[in-house]
């Protein structure tokens, strides 16, 4: 069953590499990256959720990757291989100092402090003129340099790269929750205080798992400056945020493939309704309330039910897999 | 700098505290009985203010009975979202907050597709201005001003001196033993969430003569009353108070003094109480 899911996963990551060699069309290639740095986002998003936290400033620490490096690039001359990693730190390192105090207690305190940080960074932004462009933002940025060599100036080149680290941050988030740290998440999540009893310092894994997502938010805030060439106040704001709730809700918030499941469904319906565009919203709050209210385990638990209930008809197997 | 460009910020800020008081009152109320807290609360304002507009400026209806039909009206919405949306998600902070966020574009986007994104302003309804030394004071900010705080004193009345009012309390502080005293948590609830919502409702009808309403007028009005409630102390209707009247001040000598910048004024407040003083001003300790 294992070497199975490997082959099936190596499967995939390959039919995914082979997207642009088959794609011939620019626009499809530029909307398959977008979504990668939308499932980047939304599984780092989910990796915080897991500990029952609700990150409402997930996007502004994007914000704070994107502008960093962008602003090295553009008004300090750095090459964007040097700018990428001070600006995932930044968004690590105040993410850091603002976890370690406003973590400390449970209930409403963190998601308030995150609204309130969300609207802060989109606002601090659009104050600062130099070297963030205020409201008008960075606009223009340059292509990411080469890296080792390789020229990442075109649309495939780009969708390459931001494939990679969408698979390394994806990775990353499947180890940790299933590693025993992540046992430790889905503990604290169900209940911190039985948690902190059996002797688990509840904090410094809040904390910790604060932190790497937020890294990998900033990570998603610089690949989408390489995307887009741009990045103003409202590139990310509390919106984009409950986005990713969105995401995580309606492909099932407790399970490992369920933001994945729900940013591919979701974006495809966007792509699909985009005459609609102005609908589009209404349409994914009804879907998000539905699924918190009615289906808590989203798609990926209506496909397990189905699973389930297959199994049960065929009656192949006499354990039935425990639904979520 | 003249005596009047301290006093006209002082007066400002007082007056549209009170009204910022009814906005995170209802916060606060809806909060300590149902822990829920209500993201979607600025929306309910902006649909309060949107009513108002359309029967006061375009059907000419008089002002307080449109303010009125406005609080029933937002009454009745929180009376619908208490049953069918928040009821259901059981006092779950987490799934109550999801659901209140999914309000929040629910109403934010169907506002833009009703009304329009155009701001929209209705004539004011007490014209004039008072010289006070030299500082100018708008008679309709005075009575908008006024209207809240004959608002606050009905709510004030009805939580500390009716039944009713005792009842919530109890429930606020402790929901199972407030049952097992008798009291129908099924009905406070509900009760709870009707005042709540349609004293945001009336706060944007209030405050519409004076401010314009578009659909994303429900977003500042949420920082303003969450750094409101987190600077008085979460779940204090003293706090809310005393918060309102501070953020009131805070706004309007930061408007007068630093312009642009003072809109982070509020993040600033939330994140620097939480850093040091969670409790806030007035709140229970956690």
């Amino acid at each position: 069953m294992k070497s199975l899911k490997f082959l099936l996963f190596s499967a995939l990551v390959i039919l995914l590499f082979l997207i642009p060699v088959f794609v011939d069309n620019l626009y499809w290639i530029s909307v398959f990256t977008k979504w990668w740095i939308y499932i980047l986002l939304t599984v780092s998003f989910w990796l915080i959720m897991s500990t029952g936290q609700v990150n409402l400033a997930h996007a502004g620490f994007a914000a704070i990757g994107g502008y960093i490096s962008g602003a090295l690039v553009q008004s300090y001359g750095w090459n964007s291989w040097a700018a990428l990693p001070v600006g995932v730190l930044t968004a690590g390192l105040i993410a850091l100092v603002l976890g370690y105090i406003t973590l400390r207690i449970t209930g409403i305190y963190f998601i308030i402090m995150s609204v309130a940080l969300a609207g802060f960074i989109q606002t601090i932004f659009g104050i600062w003129d130099h070297p963030f462009g205020g409201l008008v933002g960075l606009q223009s940025l340059p292509h990411p340099d080469a890296f080792l060599g390789i020229n990442l100036s075109s649309r495939p080149a780009l969708y390459y790269l931001i494939l990679i680290c969408m698979l390394l941050v994806v990775i990353l988030v499947y180890r940790i929750y299933y590693s025993s740290m992540g046992r430790i998440f889905r503990g604290i999540n169900s209940s911190d205080r039985l948690a902190e009893h059996v002797g688990i310092d509840i904090m410094k894994y809040k904390v910790m798992v604060f932190v790497i997502g937020c890294l990998c938010a900033g990570l998603g805030g610089v690949l989408f400056t390489y995307y887009t060439s741009t990045i103003v106040p409202t590139s990310f704001t509390l919106t984009q945020s409950t986005y990713y709730i969105v995401y995580c809700a309606v492909g099932g918030l407790l399970v490992f493939p369920g933001p994945i499941i729900g940013t591919l469904v979701l974006c495809y319906i966007s792509e699909l309704i985009k005459a609609y565009a102005e609908y589009q919203n209404i349409i994914f709050s009804v879907l998000l309330i539905a699924a918190m209210l009615l289906f808590k385990g989203g798609l990926y638990g209506l496909y397990q039910r189905f699973i389930n209930w297959i199994s049960h008809v065929t009656k192949r197997n006499e354990t039935p897999v425990k639904s979520i | 700098m003249t005596i009047g460009e301290i006093i006209q910020p002082f007066i400002n800020g007082l007056l549209i505290g009170l009204n910022y008081i009814l906005v995170a009152l209802g916060l606060t109320v809806i909060f300590s009985i149902m822990s829920v807290l209500n993201f979607a609360h600025g929306e309910i304002y902006m649909i309060g203010a949107f009513l108002v507009y359309y029967l006061a400026g375009e059907y000419h209806v008089n002002y307080v009975l449109a303010l009125l039909i406005a609080i029933v009206a937002t009454g009745i919405l929180g009376l619908i979202l208490e049953r069918f949306l928040f009821r259901p998600a059981k006092g779950d902070i987490l799934t109550g907050v999801i659901v209140a966020t999914g309000l929040i574009w629910f109403f934010q986007t169907g506002a833009q597709i009703i009304f329009g994104s155009q701001p929209s302003r209705i004539y004011p309804v007490v014209v004039g201005t008072w010289h006070i030394i030299d500082a100018v004071i708008a008679k309709d900010r005075v009575a908008a001003g006024a209207i809240s705080l004959a608002f606050l004193a009905i709510v004030y009345y009805f939580i500390y001196r009716t039944k009713q009012g005792k009842a919530m309390q109890a429930v606020a502080q402790d929901r199972e033993a407030a049952a097992l005293q008798g009291i129908d948590i099924n009905r406070i609830s509900p009760l709870g969430f009707v005042i709540g919502c349609a004293l945001a409702g009336a706060a944007g009808g209030i405050i519409l003569p004076i401010l314009y309403a578009d659909p994303y007028m429900g977003s500042t009005v949420l920082s303003t009353s969450l750094s409101i409630i987190i600077l008085g102390g979460v779940g204090s209707i003293p706090g809310a108070a005393l918060g309102g009247l501070i953020l009131g001040l805070v706004n309007s000598y930061g408007a007068q003094f630093a312009g642009y910048i003072s809109s982070i004024f509020p993040f600033v407040i939330i994140i620097v109480v939480l850093l040091f003083k969670r409790t806030g001003l007035m709140g229970r300790k956690i």
